[in-house]
């Protein structure tokens, strides 16, 4: 089932609503830690609230009820009527889950399906006070239903909303959903009323345009002095109305003033709020318990009961006075939502602002005119400042990442009765957008893989003389143009010897190459594919292909990714990731009259050497620099057609380059230097030519392929042995 | 095949008249539609690129764009050649993918009618046929109409994705 609502509006709830429910989980993992924290239980709940809001408005009734439901629970958190419990804690997750999943399907343009009426009903038993009174029961009944009759829901729960946020912001959507809902709810109380000053109410409200006029704010500011008026007049009859008189109170001064004035106003906001911020707990409902299920609506003005359009006057008479005055307010908007396309687009002509600039920089060099230097050199600053500065608008702190983790840690930690603290360092650090989303599989799978097999569960712990609760740290930093990643836990760690075993058992070493491995290299077994050192397969982990997949990810990023481990002490895996995905640093070479491109990532040293030194191993010649043999290639064989290069070389340049742990020289015919490139896309004839990445034009104007090493030894390697 | 039989004479809108850009490959005359060129540019350095099919020829800068250029002699089932002064590369839009093939030489702009063209007689061999659109015989000289569409045929793509 799809449904039609405006583009642009959904669109703008979706980007709105998705970085409300990051936060959401982080916040909701926190509260964990601080179940008492205030500021926190009310973030949360206007979180909820807010979500809710802009889902009333594109009428996303499923997902109204459960963010409904969940505010509740908070409302009650708040109101210090119930404590943080893991299995509140369990069903708020899960409500939380539920809301997501929602929200993925709106997003792929499906209308959700209503929410588990079971979680509800939970979420409906966790909202009702902890002290249970007699009435609870059909309280928790009320409140149930009042979840399930959406619209009448809706009607409802929006004007409390609009007044509520009052505190926080009000967002244009959630302005608009709130006339909507007014104008919704105008409609159905205005039958009722017997006042005479109902109608005047009813009929702006039930207005169908979106906006109010002046004539029509003017008619009800009448109207809410009117009913301030009137209600003072009936309320005295009418024991049920208690908490009402605060209201009509507030407003009865200024009845006779053509004014509310601002004391006025904010005591019947206050008012208002008091009364909203217990939409759930319907207590004083009872005894109108007749009043239907538009109960909430009811409760929030008691003159309501008689005269519902007042209540709808009022709230709509404040609401709409609270709008302007947010608008007003000088917390400008510092921010734009811009189109990463756009981004994108400025930062391939910057690329090519860069290349330009690396051409100039090549002439400027030639010429010995000093002042054509000074503005070459001039050129190259700017430049390189405009490149930062484009490449900074792209950057996200990599907490977008990291955010999810704490909720992973814990569900985790649950499941496998597991104690276990999660530290985050470095939230800050900021990457290019492309790459934060890039890594946040790898980083999901690496995390899990540290708490399931990392840590071990808190007897054990306490076994080795540990302390029970597990660490898992989460660090980022800058370190010049790289993003260092590391995940590292005080678990276990990893026994090299076990590693050697499996990747014999598995056939993918023989016993001899196995012993042969230093522990780093056995280490870094664990990125083969199909190597899992649990031998029982969970839904966690075990099946051995998830290293494999992180290691061909952070390889696609030009990164690379590295293990150190002690048994008994802990396990450290740390990522080296490129700052920007854009531009690349290379080192190019030339090979024959061609130029290539080496991602400088791979690229170790480089020397000069005397090939008639090398020695044959195996078939493989091989060359040994400061006692460690490295396998040597002539890039030039592979990669010109037709070419052969002589053995005997004196001055051969060597380039040592590394694919994980392994070193390997190629053998180049010159060497040029380090450039940055601006990776180009080779065509779609081209795109998955083997050892290749892309191509760059290089300061001269000519094509440049950019190698990918791992590619390129994969592919020729083999088929020249 | 009605249209191809279509006297010659009806000029109307059913008769609609083509551009065809021409050029030449070895002692032929080959023609492909206008609204597939982009632009004609003069022989640059190729950068081969190594690995790739035989028939790419390899890469050029087009403007800080790469662009893969298309050995069209091999792909006809034509000798090599060295490019020479007049060797020109037109960068053409295939399924909105840009790629620029090597011809001997370009000549002109002909206006052709749909009636005017014929369907391919069974020359060349077997694979070249596969890329002819049709024939046309304007003042005594055959031009042949590639399809440029089938120049990378469904085999070729299939090898490509392959890779």
């Amino acid at each position: 089932m799809s449904f039609e609502v405006d583009q642009d509006i959904l669109q703008d709830f979706l980007i709105e609503a998705g970085e409300i429910l990051e936060l959401l989980s982080e916040q909701l993992v926190d509260l964990e830690q601080s179940p008492d924290d205030p500021d926190l239980l009310n973030a949360i709940f206007r979180g909820f609230h807010t979500v809710k809001g802009g889902a009333g408005f594109l009428q996303l009734s499923p997902l109204v009820d459960c963010c409904h439901v969940a505010e509740n629970v908070f409302d009650t958190l708040r109101k210090h009527q119930r404590t943080v419990t893991p299995e509140l804690m369990d069903t708020v997750l899960s409500a939380l889950d539920t809301v997501n999943e929602m929200f993925e399907e709106v997003r792929s343009g499906q209308m959700p399906d209503n929410a588990d009426p079971e979680l509800i009903s939970q979420l409906g038993f966790f909202a009702q006070p902890e002290a249970a009174e007699p009435v609870a029961e059909p309280e928790v009944a009320v409140a149930q239903e009042t979840a399930v009759t959406a619209t009448a829901q809706e009607a409802a729960a929006a004007p409390a909303s609009a007044v509520q946020d009052a505190e926080g912001d009000i967002t244009d959507a959630e302005f608009e959903s709130l006339l909507d809902a007014l104008h919704g709810g105008g409609s159905p109380t205005a039958p009722q009323p017997p006042v005479v000053s109902a109608p005047v109410a009813s009929n702006p409200a039930a207005s169908n345009s979106d906006e109010i006029t002046e004539d029509e704010f003017e008619a009800l500011l009448d109207q809410l002095h009117g009913s301030g008026k009137s209600p003072t007049a009936v309320s005295p009859p009418d024991p049920t109305v208690v908490p009402g008189s605060a209201v009509s109170g507030s407003a009865v001064p200024g009845g006779d003033s053509d004014l509310i004035t601002d004391d006025e106003f904010e005591a019947l906001l206050d008012e208002l709020h008091g009364k909203n911020g217990s939409p759930v707990a319907p207590s004083q409902n009872e005894a109108e318990s007749n009043a239907a299920p538009v109960a909430p609506a009811a409760p929030v003005t008691p003159v309501a009961v008689a005269k519902p359009p007042a209540a709808v006057a009022q709230a709509s008479a404040a609401q709409k006075k609270v709008a302007p005055k947010k608008e007003a307010a000088p917390v400008a908007e510092t921010t734009v939502r811009v189109d990463t396309s756009r981004l994108d687009d400025i930062m391939n002509m910057v690329g090519e602002l860069v290349l330009v600039r690396n051409r100039l920089v090549r002439l400027g060099g030639q010429s010995s005119d000093s002042e054509v230097a000074k503005a070459v050199s001039n050129l190259d600053v700017v430049t390189a400042d405009l490149q930062t500065s484009v490449m900074k608008t792209r950057m996200q702190p990599i907490k977008k990442v990291f955010g999810r983790f704490p909720r992973v840690v814990r569900d985790l930690s649950r499941k496998l009765k597991k104690e276990i603290s999660l530290r985050l360092v470095g939230e800050d650090t900021d990457l290019d957008k492309n790459l934060v989303e890039a890594l946040a599989d790898p980083l999901v799978h690496l995390v899990r893989n540290a708490v399931d097999h990392g840590i071990e569960g808190p007897e054990d712990r306490e076994r080795k003389g540990k302390p029970r609760v597990g660490e898992v740290l989460l660090s980022a930093e800058q370190e010049g143009d790289h993003i260092l990643l590391t995940i590292s836990d005080d678990g276990a760690g990893m026994n090299p010897v076990v590693l050697r075993n499996k990747a014999v058992e598995k056939g993918q070493l023989d016993q001899d190459a196995a012993d042969r491995l230093t522990d780093q290299e056995a280490f870094n077994l664990i990125f083969a594919a199909g190597l899992s050192t649990k031998d029982e397969i969970s839904d966690v982990s075990g099946r051995g292909v998830g290293m494999d997949v992180v290691k061909t990810k952070i390889s696609q990023l030009n990164g690379t990714i590295n293990v150190w481990s002690e048994e008994g002490k802990g396990s450290k895996i740390i990522i080296k990731v490129p700052l920007t995905l854009a531009i690349m640093p290379t080192l190019m070479v030339m090979l024959g009259q061609q130029t290539f491109a080496l991602p400088l990532v791979n690229v170790n040293e480089i020397f000069q050497l005397d090939i008639s030194r090398a020695n044959i191993v195996d078939g493989q010649e091989v060359l040994v620099i400061r006692e460690k043999t490295l396998p040597l290639f002539y890039l030039k064989e592979w990669l010109v057609k037709g070419s052969d290069v002589s053995r005997d070389l004196k001055n051969a340049h060597v380039v040592v380059v590394s694919v994980g742990t392994q070193k390997v020289g190629f053998v180049v015919d010159q060497l040029i230097g380090q450039e940055e490139v601006v990776i180009k896309p080779l065509g779609d004839m081209l795109h998955g030519t083997p050892g290749m990445a892309g191509a760059t034009i290089t300061g001269d104007g000519r094509i440049a392929l950019i190698l990918d090493i791992p590619g390129i030894l994969k592919h020729y390697a083999r088929s020249s042995r | 095949m009605a249209n191809v039989v279509q006297a010659k004479n009806s000029a109307g809108s059913d008769d609609p008249i083509l551009q065809y850009v021409t050029f030449r490959l070895a002692d032929e005359t080959y023609g492909i539609n206008v609204m597939q060129v982009q632009e004609v540019l003069r022989y640059t350095e190729i950068a081969p690129v190594p690995g790739a099919p035989s028939y790419v020829l390899g890469i050029i800068n087009l403007r800080g764009n790469v662009v893969t250029v298309i050995d069209t002699r091999q792909r006809f089932g034509l000798m090599t050649s060295e490019p020479t002064d007049s060797t020109r590369i037109v960068i053409i839009e295939v399924d909105q993918q840009v790629v620029g093939i090597m011809v001997d030489s370009v000549s002109e702009v002909v206006y052709l009618r749909q009636s005017e063209i014929e369907t391919t007689p069974n020359v060349g061999n077997e694979e070249s046929a596969k890329f002819i659109q049709g024939v046309c015989n304007k003042n005594n000289q055959l031009l042949i109409l590639v399809e440029l569409n089938k120049l990378m045929s469904d085999e070729e793509w299939a090898e490509v994705a392959a890779l």
